[in-house]
């Protein structure tokens, strides 16, 4: 009898608190936002293209290495660097989705873990054995390459002269092609299974739950945004080292793209916010879901902030003076600038954006109960 | 009045509820420990971190060597399982509590209430006679056996679990809980591909039933399962409700906790009958388990004690200003149990007072993933930490007087973030205490 009574006291006030404060609009959680159609959105007109152009200019980047080794001369070297270049800066728009095919092949670390080690690079080149398997050496990828193009000498002909000397500079050859090719089986590994069922697999596994495409994109957004700031920036500035700057870790050291390359890892962080493709067009992205659940902060649209401060990160490192190894030296405080304008946004994206979207945001899985 | 009551507390009482109580506790407790082992949490909860969260005034409590810790867990296994078959009871609940509790005190990071009430349970076995039938002792004529004990000694545990219970429910008395069903709202919504309650959990109704039916559970099932008429539901009641929070979270042993402790309501037949499918005959003679005066009179002081301290607990923090929610100032060790669901972020700096130099620090040079989590949320950890990073800088990088600063944001409950700590404080000059924390900043809700 009373626990009968008490069962319907449940329902009926259960019923009648959720009647009130349906009116609150608090449509936090249960959004009636289409995911499949932004997961799309991502696939289709992002990472889809992204992986298509990051490898067709890493093919283009192993040809070249393969003419630079076939007739090692001045403009084979130059096409190989400008080849190089191009497929860094494409590398840069999918460095966020470190998820499913990427994750499979470390493809981030394996392409841009930076500043590489130089000593073991040299090492590996002389004894002829290495192992690129390892996601936390720093030996291999974009910014070995960075090395073995810009940094063997200062010269161009000086560097061409190391890979034509007749004792080891077969060796450098070598080690070189390893590189690329190493770069290419992973991107194709990547580019293959996202084609070959993950887009779908990705686009169709909604909700909030860890490991939905959803927590997978936040947590990819906020650590991939987390790295530019402190690999590409903070690092080289010296704000994690007693204000001392660290010039020799920016990426990109030798060839001196540095600022560049950040601002298209921001733009592309920007991207995916947006749900803006490559061509250009403007699609569904965290925008407009977070519109769709009409999110404030302190009374203003987070995603009117969020926006704002993409742009105005963006605009601050545009307006850097480069190379950014010189820049953190002789412009110590803009270089500062930048990266408190970066690391503005970061409690945007990793704290309300996960709170207000209902996304439990796990680095890795709880090790243990909760309660 | 109170000879009444004293009456009624020692009055004799069959012990078959104890021996229950004595066996699951035992056992499950063992399974907890080699679960533990085998989950690889020595390595990732202890061994792998460099740095610890302390306990207020337990800051001397350290992690031991990886042999150390599997020994250390390897006792409370075996000390448990000690306990279930009542061999050198006596000796075997007080190694299980010291081994249990020092496990649990080496990482603040790691707190659950239910390692807490684990901790509680076994403290108040340590005064039970659990031992003194159908266990090993007693046949090997170690102790003397007893058919009968006083009332007190299953009322405790009665007591204990009510306070759990009711206290949790009280907790759950909040505007969050009740009128935004937060955090339930965010976790279900997380199930959605569970059969059947899955597709329940698709309607936007479905977090304030399961808000507010958790609610009146827990401030209501003590009363129904202390009364006669209403047990057998209410104890239909804990299993529906444990089982379906073991099927929805991550809780490992809890349910099943108190699924086995609850048993402790029911009268002493019930046990008997239970224990008679396992061998346990109800004895014909009776013979009383009694403590001598001194003895009664000293655990009546202890338990006064105890329970005044365990009813003051969840409520101290109306002692403290603002949401307790927010400042987790009195949030442990109160059955505050899944209340909340926190995004938080803090970047530390430090400064040398002599240069005036700054750095900022990488948080993830000194603690894992999840320690990083669990101290942004929480003050006491972020003044631990901050402590440790002056220390650091003292030492090793050669900074005199080194001040600490935070930038600290938390997301409460589906909110957007909100300030948390005072960015001017400069936290290597706080020293921790029970006081009220005046460099939390304060938020209306």
């Amino acid at each position: 009898m009373h626990f009968s009574k008490f069962i319907f006291l449940t329902l009926l006030i259960s019923l009648f608190s959720s009647a009130c404060t349906e009116k609150t609009g608090d449509s936090a959680c249960n959004s009636t936002f289409d995911q499949s159609a932004l997961f799309s959105n991502i696939a289709d007109k992002i990472i889809l293209p992204g992986y298509a152009k990051l490898q067709t200019s890493v093919n283009e980047l192993v040809f070249a290495q393969e003419a630079f080794q076939n007739t090692p001369d001045l403009s084979t070297l130059s096409n190989l660097r400008s080849t190089w270049h191009t497929a860094y800066l494409n590398w840069q728009d999918v460095a966020p989705y470190e998820l499913g095919p990427a994750e499979e092949v470390f493809l981030r670390n394996s392409l841009n873990n930076f500043p590489s080690n130089i000593d073991s690079i040299e090492q590996h080149i002389q004894s002829g054995s290495y192992n690129f398997d390892q996601p936390d050496a720093y030996d291999k990828g974009f910014p070995a390459l960075d090395y073995l193009l810009y940094g063997l000498a200062p010269t161009e002909q000086e560097i061409l002269d190391r890979y034509l000397n007749p004792t080891d500079g077969s060796k450098y050859q070598q080690y070189l092609k390893a590189l690329v090719l190493d770069i290419q089986s992973r991107v194709n590994h990547t580019y293959t299974s996202w084609q070959n069922g993950y887009a779908d697999a990705f686009i169709a596994n909604t909700g909030t739950a860890a490991g939905s495409s959803l927590s997978l994109l936040v947590n990819q957004l906020n650590q991939h945004y987390e790295a530019i700031k402190r690999d590409k920036i903070g690092i080289p500035s010296g704000v994690l080292t007693l204000g001392i700057p660290n010039p020799q870790t920016v990426e990109a050291r030798f060839s001196g793209y540095s600022i560049e390359l950040a601002l298209r890892a921001l733009r592309a962080s920007e991207q995916l916010y947006l749900g803006k493709g490559l061509d250009g067009t403007n699609g569904l992205g965290f925008d407009d879901y977070l519109e769709a659940i009409n999110a404030k902060k302190n009374g203003n649209s987070l995603d009117a902030e969020i926006h704002m401060q993409y742009t105005q990160a963006i605009a601050t490192l545009e307006a850097l003076p480069g190379p950014l190894s010189t820049a953190v030296v002789d412009n110590q405080s803009a270089v500062e600038q930048v990266y408190n304008e970066i690391t503005r946004q970061l409690v945007n994206t990793k704290t309300d954006m996960p709170s207000v979207l209902c996304v439990s945001i796990t680095y890795i899985d709880n090790p243990s109960d909760s309660d | 009045m109170l000879l009444r009551l004293r009456e009624k507390l020692t009055q004799a009482t069959p012990i078959a509820p104890l021996i229950t109580f004595r066996i699951l506790f035992g056992l499950l407790m063992m399974v907890g420990a080699i679960r533990f082992m085998q989950q690889g949490w020595i390595e990732r909860l202890y061994l792998q971190p460099e740095f610890f969260f302390k306990y207020f005034g337990f800051e001397w409590v350290q992690p031991l060597s990886e042999s150390g810790m599997y020994v250390l867990l390897g006792v409370i296994a075996l000390s448990a399982g000690l306990v279930a078959v009542g061999l050198f009871y006596r000796a075997a609940i007080l190694v299980f509590f010291c081994s249990f509790t020092y496990l649990e005190l080496i990482d603040a990071t790691n707190y659950l209430n239910h390692y807490y009430l684990v901790i509680l349970l076994a403290f108040l076995l340590l005064f039970l006679p659990a031992n003194r039938a159908f266990s090993l002792d007693a046949r090997l004529g170690l102790v003397e056996k007893k058919s009968q004990v006083p009332r007190w000694t299953i009322l405790i545990l009665i007591a204990q679990l009510s306070i759990v219970y009711t206290c949790a429910g009280i907790a759950k008395i909040n505007p969050d809980w009740l009128f935004r069903a937060m955090p339930l709202k965010v976790w279900l919504a997380e199930r959605t591909e569970l059969p059947v309650l899955g597709t329940f959990f698709k309607f936007s109704i479905a977090p304030y039933i399961f808000s507010w039916a958790g609610m009146l559970y827990d401030v209501s099932i003590a009363y129904f399962l202390l009364n006669k008429k209403t047990r057998p539901f209410a104890y239909l009641a804990v299993i529906v409700f444990h089982l379906t929070t073991k099927i929805l979270f991550n809780i490992g042993l809890f349910p099943l906790i108190m699924i086995t402790s609850t048993l402790i309501f029911f009268p002493a037949e019930t046990h008997q009958r239970l224990l008679g499918y396992i061998g346990y005959k109800t004895p014909n003679v009776h013979t009383s388990w009694n403590p001598g005066p001194f003895v009664s009179k000293s655990l009546a002081g202890i338990f006064a004690l105890y329970f005044s301290v365990q009813v003051f607990m969840p409520f101290r923090h109306y002692l403290y200003p603002g949401n307790v929610l927010w400042t987790e100032e009195g949030y442990r060790f109160s059955w505050r149990v899944m209340l909340v669901e926190k995004h938080g972020m803090c970047t530390f700096t430090v400064k040398d007072e002599k240069t005036g130099r700054t750095q900022e620090i990488v948080n993830g040079n000194y603690l894992n993933v999840f320690q990083e989590k669990q101290m942004c949320i929480q003050p006491d950890f972020i003044l631990q930490f901050a402590h440790h990073v002056a220390a650091e800088y003292q030492t090793k990088h050669g900074f005199q007087n080194p001040e600490v600063y935070v930038q600290a944001y938390v997301a409460l409950n589906g909110r957007t973030s909100q300030p948390f700590i005072d960015p001017k404080v400069n936290l290597a000059q706080i020293k921790d205490s029970f006081a009220p924390k005046s460099w939390i900043i304060k938020q209306n809700f």
